[in-house]
């Protein structure tokens, strides 16, 4: 999935590299993590050169050793790279990405309230001067947000020290689709502005994205026709789910000869 | 900030016969293929030489094992090349044609063929995995200290090079220069 130009400070084109996995029960659909259940970096709008860097951290290694299969083929490293450079040329907007498949990126974004208010930016081409303006342009998306003052000191008369730091620790969080105008340049700037305000590698904030939606469809009984051929570049006659046409030369992943998601 | 440019290529072959993991005694019973000790010639773009004024260059061991093993170890540095962190010829190059690369320089490789030699330098951080391996092998292991930092020297004995191999084959992590030094290769 590719994201507008101004999505970020480097004014290129950035990515959601999404892949379809063959899974027990179908085709499930993931952000291309390096690995599963790591902690996701900050920095999920990827340029071109790392989504390759990314794929070659991991995916296209397991290529390697045959032990990740694309439609049940064994394709060679060069070849999978070949196909995710087709899949980043064709890359689709959030909202084809809905509109055709059911599919929702979500950036999340949470922090201490009294933290972020006010943070400012480190980049000077950010649309908010401070993550107020951010959070009032997205308030519709706001799911958390501290208590005010006011009626902190209505609901307890005086405002104790424990008070204060129940208030600290209250969280703003934002879900934002991608889908939403400036949604990505939210996230890209927000998580500027979290970093600034709290540390880069401060475990209080986040700023994730998430895949919504039908992310795991039935897989058909074949995937192929006899005919076709990955290896050779051909996919005539591939029956694809629904779901793996999104990333249109992205077919599914398998793992290994036991199919289970990466 | 610099990019690393690499000027040459060289493979060398390891038949089964040399390798010792067939014979008693050995560590690992992995089937008996061809392994491969792949050499980069290599330097930055902003270090010269200061009698040469060409940018200064070396031979290193960049990639070793089986052929997915160093195919996949290709991969990874090709995760350089989108970028343009790394440079073959000093030229832009695509993950995928650098993998290519070393592909068919394992395939046009041939065992007799062969210029420069290569050899087991076992160098580890001590507290890695590989080094309880090693004193599980009964290898002689040294502690050195250098520039402050503390290193595991292992030395697997005269003719025991492919030992290397079973480090490569339990670690994929470690990396060719961590095991093998080559030498005796033409500079460009």
């Amino acid at each position: 999935m590719a994201l507008p130009h101004d999505a970020t400070f480097y004014n290129d084109t950035r990515y959601v590299p999404i892949v379809f996995d063959a899974v027990p029960d179908g085709v499930q659909a993931n952000l291309l993590r390096v690995r599963q259940g790591l902690q996701p970096r900050p920095d999920e709008l990827l340029a071109r050169y790392e989504v390759f860097a990314r794929l070659c951290a991991d995916r296209a290694q397991r290529a390697a050793y045959q032990s990740l299969i694309v439609d049940a083929r064994v394709v060679t490293p060069e070849r999978y790279l070949k196909l995710w450079r087709e899949a980043v040329a064709q890359a689709i907007t959030p909202t084809q990405l809905h509109d055709e498949h059911g599919l929702s990126v979500i950036a999340c974004l949470e922090a201490p309230a009294m933290a972020v208010r006010g943070a400012t930016c480190s980049w000077t081409s950010t649309p908010w001067p401070t993550f107020d303006e951010l959070r009032e342009e997205f308030a519709a998306q706001l799911l958390g947000e501290e208590e005010s003052e006011e009626e902190s000191v209505e609901a307890g008369g005086e405002t104790s020290a424990q008070a204060r730091q129940a208030r600290r620790a209250r969280q703003v969080r934002l879900e934002l689709d991608l889908r939403l105008d400036r949604a990505a340049s939210a996230m890209f700037y927000a998580t500027s502005m979290f970093s600034r305000a709290l540390g880069y590698d401060s475990d209080q904030w986040q700023a994730r994205l998430e895949l919504r939606g039908a992310v795991l469809r039935p897989q058909p009984a074949s995937l192929f026709d006899a005919d076709s051929d990955v290896e050779k570049g051909t996919q005539r006659g591939a029956k694809r789910p629904a779901a793996t046409s999104t990333l249109r030369t992205q077919p599914t992943c398998q793992e290994g000869h036991h199919v289970h998601p990466h | 900030m610099s990019t690393h440019i690499e000027y040459q290529w060289h493979a060398f072959v390891v038949p089964p016969m040399e390798d010792l993991r067939q014979t008693a005694g050995s560590v690992s019973d992995h089937a008996a293929i061809d392994r491969y000790v792949v050499a980069i010639e290599g330097g930055e773009s902003n270090c010269f030489d200061n009698r040469t004024g060409k940018r200064s260059r070396s031979w290193e061991a960049g990639m070793l094992g089986t052929p997915a093993q160093v195919l996949a170890q290709a991969v990874h540095f090709a995760g350089c090349c989108e970028g343009g962190s790394l440079l073959p010829h000093n030229k832009a190059c695509k993950p995928e044609d650098y993998i290519a690369r070393i592909r068919k320089l394992l395939q046009a490789s041939r065992i007799g063929a062969e210029r420069g030699y290569w050899y087991a330098n076992i160098d580890l951080e001590p507290d890695h995995p590989a080094a309880a391996f090693a004193r599980e092998c009964r290898l002689e292991c040294r502690t050195e200290i250098r520039y402050g930092t503390t290193r595991l020297c292992v030395s697997v004995g005269s003719g025991q090079r492919v030992r290397v191999f079973d480090f490569i084959d339990r670690f994929p992590d470690l990396r060719a220069w961590q095991l093998v030094r080559v030498g005796g290769l033409p500079s460009s």
